[in-house]
């Protein structure tokens, strides 16, 4: 199978062009290419390769086979096959990928496992959070555009009967996020391109953050808050940003680093052994979201999105010092793995 | 080498909490150096998307340079982004990314780079790099307001490892049409800055529009917005480069060492914007060796400079042309003034009984100086004209071999009587003949050198040519530049190789380059009509001469060969 760029696709017989449009997809009773068990059955050789076989930097335009219209790439990612993983500056995104990648190499308990990373996956991640080894913080994201740090992974369920699925993520720097709205699209292409394929979001807000916030001892009101306030100014970026439309894409909105938060008994229920059920730490999460002038920000992401879900995780498990080393034994993930299995199971 | 003082401006991309309590990477403020409203927003936003995505790969600095020039001005810019290891304000390393960008005023866009790189090696000695944004402010001010830069010279490039210095060559001619960035591995260096001094002086020996076209980093990580991101031994698979193209570079760099002064001019022209130009400039190094022609040398009264015959500018053109009007005007008027002088009545013929014929009248003293007088300033206007139709003319600045004189007049003739060669040189798609392909043939038996140079010219891409198409070509060209016209199945064989070379060009597509037109896909006949507006037909196979002759030499007008 045969997939092209722009630049190639009017050079090539139509034959060639095999994707279906939903239309033709229904009038010729050929399934659709994003199950997870048909990518499963083919060989390595036969799956499809999202990029373009002459350059391999090039983005796939799609075009259906029959009716010759423009495919969405959903056609061959599968409709949440790419998830957004964003937040503000500092919030934890890499690190967050990386634990997860790490979480989700074995079984551990968790429903779905990573076949196999693809493409360049694991040294472009190992590479993005070298420095943690060494400095105890990961490094400050470049704003680049998506040409790097695009991370894919085939899934596959741990229970049989085994069901695969591709997933996609690119870790885009805070700054991307922050200035969603004034991003020239001729000069971030392939970030606009991943934006148009988006199919769920994991938004984390810093839990260090919030943490200072509650120590003030008073509630701040976003308008006071510039962390706040630019996480509502993400959120109406994406809104108008996100080419499927938020009221089509679930969110899980995410806080992170919440080790910092367990100290404190309103949100011991965050821990990992806490046995605390989904729902109520749900309400906790939204109780402190309120609690640290967010209450605007719940209100947005409600009336915006189609599903919205809570959760707080940590990554280390604990504080790291900054300027130590650390190790994969020297941390302790918690519940990393819940706000994207929510997404992609429910 | 001259030496030239410019205005430096700054920008500061650093990660910190901004004015309104926003953590993060953002561009700090620097007051009257700030390059913001002093540079063009457009090369702004370009410098600002480099400062924000380049971050070194380890623990050393990591440089960018990328040159721009303003639209439709003579302005030019050359931007160096230093990117300094720092930790932000959450103790994550991150760094402190500065760009330098020397605001060339003039036409010299190609001054050399290592002054900038002087000013940044200082900047990292001198303790600055934990400061805050204000305090760096405050330093550029007391010693970045401006710099010294010279022209291009060679030494930098003498002192560069060969390998190297070919590595540099190649990705940037490879790259100049490319659009994604390449990663291209260098043999090992001690510091980045070293690498960074190296990798400049290659570069910077390049024609400065193709330096335009190379942006390039230093020891950053990928996601840098340049065209070349040089990375140490064995990070990255070395791209792939034609044998061609390392060929050509090998060639260039020794030319460099050869001739640096003649590179200056060529590193200076912006017409030189990709190999190929750059291949047929290099084919005419003659020509760029003599200087431009101010005026003629006989009003200032100094011996005529050796220049090839044959070549006469417009400005020689117009001059003749004057003294042709002004020798007119003086012989009538030597002419009137004989004729007003013997107005004198004629005595009657006499008959033929016995009467001798009258004598003529006799002049006088007078009249005899008259006419010695008028007939010296003739001979002089004569012996004017003659030494300025015989003497050695300065050719253009930058122009084609003296057989490309294109007129009716063949080479051998030429050559006996520089004298009456005609001056112009006729475009390409206007040479005589009654069709395109007689014009073609006209080329060949009239200018054989004059199409070597369009041969030279189209053939230095990386069209894959059999080892039997190659000999072939070899010997066509050792014909063409030898003068010797071609025989006419040489010259079907090469009209079909130069026109499939240039239909892989224009259309991108690849296929087998046999000289024979039904190898050349559709898709690709029709990008070379509609690039080249031909309008002559292929339909049969009697159309085909026609045509491929005409894309040639349209091809060669436009490029000016």
């Amino acid at each position: 199978m045969t997939y092209l760029c722009k630049d190639c696709w009017m050079a090539q017989d139509a034959a060639k062009l095999l994707a279906r449009c939903k239309i033709c997809e229904v009038n010729s009773g050929i399934r659709r290419l994003d199950r997870a068990s048909e990518i499963a059955a083919r060989g390595a050789r036969n799956r499809p390769d999202p990029v373009c076989a002459i350059h391999p930097h090039e983005p796939l335009d799609l075009f259906c086979g029959t009716c010759r219209q423009p495919l969405s790439s959903h056609a061959l990612l599968g409709e949440r096959s790419v998830m957004a993983i964003l937040g503000g500056v500092g919030s934890g995104k890499t690190s967050l990928l990386w634990v997860l990648r790490d979480r989700l190499r074995s079984s551990n308990g968790v429903p779905v496992k990573i076949r196999q990373p693809l493409g360049d996956t694991d040294q472009q991640l190992d590479q993005a959070v070298a420095d943690l080894f060494t400095t105890g913080r990961a490094r400050a994201t470049p704003t680049t555009d998506a040409v790097t740090r695009n991370y894919a992974w085939e899934l596959v369920t741990t229970t049989r009967p085994r069901q695969s699925a591709l997933m996609a993520f690119h870790d885009a720097a805070g700054e991307v996020w922050q200035k969603l709205d004034q991003l020239p699209r001729e000069h971030n292409a392939r970030f606009y391109r991943y934006l148009d394929l988006i199919g769920g979001i994991i938004f984390l807000i810093d839990g260090q953050r919030l943490a200072e916030t509650l120590a003030e001892g008073r509630r701040r009101r976003a308008a006071t808050d510039p962390a706040a306030a630019q996480e509502i100014a993400i959120i109406d970026a994406l809104d108008r940003r996100v080419a499927q439309g938020p009221e089509e894409i679930p969110i899980a909105v995410t806080i992170s680093k919440a080790d910092v938060l367990w100290s404190d008994g309103r949100w011991s229920l965050f821990k990992p052994d806490s046995g605390a059920s989904r729902e109520t730490i749900e309400a906790a999460v939204r109780e402190l979201l309120t609690l640290t002038g967010r209450g605007d920000m719940i209100e947005e992401l409600q009336s915006a999105f189609s599903r919205v879900t809570y959760f707080a995780l940590s990554a280390f498990g604990r504080d790291l010092p900054a300027g130590q080393e650390v190790s994969l034994d020297d941390i302790a993930p918690a519940r990393v793995e819940e706000p994207l299995l929510s997404l992609i199971v429910e | 080498m001259s030496i030239h003082t410019f205005a430096l401006r700054h920008r500061l991309y650093a990660y910190t909490v901004n004015a309104a309590g926003i953590r993060g990477g953002s561009n700090a403020p620097l007051g009257e150096l700030d390059a913001a409203g002093k540079v063009p927003a457009n090369i702004i936003e370009t410098i600002d998307a480099l400062l924000a995505s380049i971050a070194p790969e380890g623990s050393s600095a990591a440089y960018a340079v990328q040159r721009f020039d303003a639209p439709g001005e003579t302005n030019s810019f050359l931007c160096l982004v230093a990117s300094h290891p720092t930790v932000d304000v959450d103790q994550r390393p991150a760094s402190l990314n500065h760009g330098r960008i020397l605001c060339i005023d003039s036409a010299d866009a190609w001054l050399d780079i290592q002054a900038l790189i002087g000013l940044a090696e200082t900047f990292q000695i001198g303790s600055l790099l934990n400061r805050s944004p204000g305090e760096i402010r405050d330093h550029l001010l007391d010693t970045e307001s401006s710099v010294t830069a010279g022209d291009w010279n060679d030494t930098p490039l003498r002192n560069v490892d060969a390998p190297l210095a070919q590595s540099v060559i190649e990705a940037c001619l490879s790259s100049v049409n490319r659009r994604e960035t390449q990663v291209v591995p260098l043999p090992r260096q001690e510091t980045s800055l070293g690498a960074l001094r190296e990798v400049a002086a290659a570069w910077c020996s390049l024609p400065w529009a193709i330096q335009r076209a190379s942006s390039f980093s230093i020891g950053s990580l990928a996601g840098t917005r340049v065209k070349l991101l040089f990375t140490g031994p064995g990070q990255s698979q070395r791209p792939a480069i034609n044998a061609a193209t390392r060929d050509f570079a090998a060639t260039y760099i020794e030319w460099l060492l050869d001739l640096p002064e003649d590179a200056r001019a060529l590193i200076a022209n912006p017409k030189i914007h990709d190999a190929q130009t750059l291949a047929s400039a290099l084919q005419r190094p003659n020509e760029q060796r003599v200087p431009p022609r101010e005026e003629p040398e006989m009003a200032k009264n100094k011996r005529p400079a050796e220049a090839p015959r044959g070549e006469l500018n417009q400005a020689v053109i117009g001059y003749i042309n004057e003294q042709i009007a002004a020798a007119e005007d003086s012989l009538r008027d030597y002419v009137d003034k004989w004729r007003s002088s013997s107005a004198e009545p004629r005595a009657p013929r006499t008959s033929s009984a016995g009467v001798s014929p009258a004598a003529p009248p006799r002049r006088g003293v007078g009249e005899f100086a008259m006419a010695a007088a008028a007939g010296a300033i003739g001979g002089a206007v004569v012996a004017l004209l003659i030494v300025f139709l015989m003497r050695p003319q300065a050719a253009k600045p930058i122009t084609k071999q003296s057989d490309t004189i294109a007129q009716p007049v063949r080479e051998t003739t030429r050559d006996a009587a520089p004298a009456v060669q005609p001056p112009v040189q006729v475009r390409a798609d206007a040479l005589p003949g009654a069709d395109w392909a007689n014009r073609f043939l006209w080329l060949s038996d009239n200018a054989p050198k004059r199409l070597s140079v369009v041969v030279t010219s189209i053939t230095t891409g990386d069209a894959m040519l059999s080892g039997e198409m190659e000999k072939s070509l070899t010997l066509i060209r050792a014909q063409l530049d030898a003068g010797t016209a071609l025989a006419p199945a040489d010259r079907k064989l090469l009209r079909g190789i130069l026109f499939q070379m240039l239909a892989r060009q224009i259309s991108g597509r690849d296929f087998k380059v046999d000289g024979k037109f039904a190898s050349v896909p559709g898709a690709a006949v029709t990008a070379v009509r509609n690039e080249l507006h031909l309008e002559s037909k292929a339909a049969n196979s009697g159309d085909v001469a026609n045509f491929e002759a005409e894309a040639v030499l349209k091809w060669a007008a436009r490029e000016n060969l």
